[in-house]
C-alpha cells in the first residue's frame, strides 16, 4: 500500500546539507520575530513554519505550566530545534514536539516499534534516542554541530511510515 | 540537598496517579493519543510528583485536576520499584497535597524514557487514545 510504503532511507545521506542554519531573533511587545539564513538550494520541508509556531507558543508558557512547578522553556533549546528541523529535507515527517520540566523541549516521531527523541536541554545540551539498523537502541549526548550533521538520526526518522504534512 | 525517605506503607499492587499537562500528549499512529516521555520527568530541584491513589478520596478530588491537568495516567508502585529501579519517596513539606509521593530514581536515560512509557495506564483518557493499551476509567476530549 503506498500510505504504508516506507521511504527510502539513502535520499539524506547523498544531499546531505552544506551549512548550518543561523538563527537571529528580534522581540517586540507584539511580537517575536525570526531570521533563519539557509542555503539558497535547501528545500525545508512544508510543515517548517507551522512546527516553529508551535516552537515559538512553547516560549509563552509560565513558569509551573505542567502543574508541578516547570520551569519556562529557554532560548537556548528554542534555537537548537529550529535550527535542527531548518536542515531537515523536504520528505521528512513533522516532529510531535513537547516541552520539558526543566525548560527544554523534547521532538517525537513514533511508529512502532521505531521511537526517536531528541532532548534539547536549557544547558544546551542535547540528548537523542534511536534505533540502528539491527533495531538496537542507540543513546548520543551532542552539540547542536555534530547534530546538524546526524545523517543516521535524520534517516531513522526519514525511514518512518508517517504522513509528511 | 533534600534527603528523601522511602514510603515503607507503599506496596506492589499501589498505583500512582500521574496528572499529565495537555502539551505532553501527542499524536501516534498506533494508539490514537499516548503520552511522551516528557511527561516522567524529574524537575530541576524535585523528583518526579505522583498521588498515592488510595489516599485520595477521587482521582479528580485534587487540586492539579481542578487546575486543569484533566488527563491522568496511572503506574504500578511494583514495576516501578522492581523493573525501574524507582524509589516511592514521603513529601518532607508538611503541608505537602493529600497522596502526595514522589518517585526517586534515574530517569533520562533511554531505558528508562522507553519503561515509563511502556508501564502506563489511563485512568482519564483524551478522546482520540484508541484503547489499544487498555480501556480507561474515563474519556475526557482531547487536548
Amino acid at each position: 500500500m503506498v500510505a504504508n510504503a516506507i521511504v527510502s532511507p539513502k535520499f539524506y545521506t547523498e544531499q546531505p546539507p552544506d551549512f548550518a542554519p543561523t538563527l537571529v531573533e528580534r522581540e517586540s511587545a507584539k511580537r517575536l520575530t525570526l531570521r533563519l539564513r539557509i542555503n539558497n538550494s535547501w528545500t525545508i520541508p512544508q510543515w517548517f513554519s507551522k512546527s516553529v509556531e508551535q516552537l515559538k507558543d512553547l516560549l509563552k508558557l509560565a513558569p509551573g505550566w505542567d502543574g508541578y512547578g516547570a520551569e519556562p522553556i529557554s532560548r537556548v533549546a528554542f534555537h537548537n530545534a529550529v535550527r535542527f528541523l531548518a536542515t531537515f529535507p523536504s520528505l521528512i515527517p513533522p516532529p510531535q514536539i513537547v516541552p520539558t520540566s526543566e525548560g527544554g523541549i523534547q521532538l517525537e516521531w513514533h511508529k512502532q516499534p521505531v521511537n526517536v527523541e531528541i532532548e534539547f536541554s536549557p544547558d544546551d545540551s542535547i540528548r537523542a534516542y534511536y534505533p540502528d539498523r539491527r533495531s538496537e537502541p542507540i543513546e548520543e549526548e551532542l552539540t547542536i554541530d555534530e547534530l546538524l550533521l546526524a545523517n543516521n538520526l535524520v534517516n531513522v526518522i526519514a525511514s518512518l511510515p508517517l504522513s509528511r504534512e | 540537598m533534600v534527603e528523601y525517605g522511602d514510603d515503607l506503607s507503599i506496596t506492589e499492587k499501589d498505583e500512582l496517579l500521574r496528572y499529565i499537562y495537555g502539551g505532553w500528549i501527542i499524536d501516534d499512529p498506533d494508539e490514537g493519543k499516548r503520552v511522551s516521555s516528557a511527561a516522567f520527568r524529574d524537575h530541576e530541584d524535585t523528583p518526579m510528583s505522583v498521588f498515592l491513589r488510595r489516599e485520595l478520596a477521587d482521582v479528580r478530588s485534587t487540586d492539579i485536576y481542578k487546575n486543569g491537568h484533566r488527563w491522568v495516567v496511572t503506574l504500578s508502585a511494583g514495576r516501578l520499584k522492581a523493573e525501574l529501579g524507582q524509589r516511592i519517596c514521603l513529601d518532607p513539606d508538611p503541608n505537602a497535597p493529600v497522596g502526595h509521593r514522589y518517585v526517586v530514581g534515574p530517569k533520562k536515560s533511554g531505558t528508562a524514557r522507553a519503561a515509563f512509557t511502556a508501564t502506563y495506564r489511563w485512568v482519564i483518557a483524551p478522546a482520540s487514545y484508541n484503547g489499544s493499551r487498555g480501556q480507561p476509567e474515563m474519556i475526557d476530549g482531547d487536548p
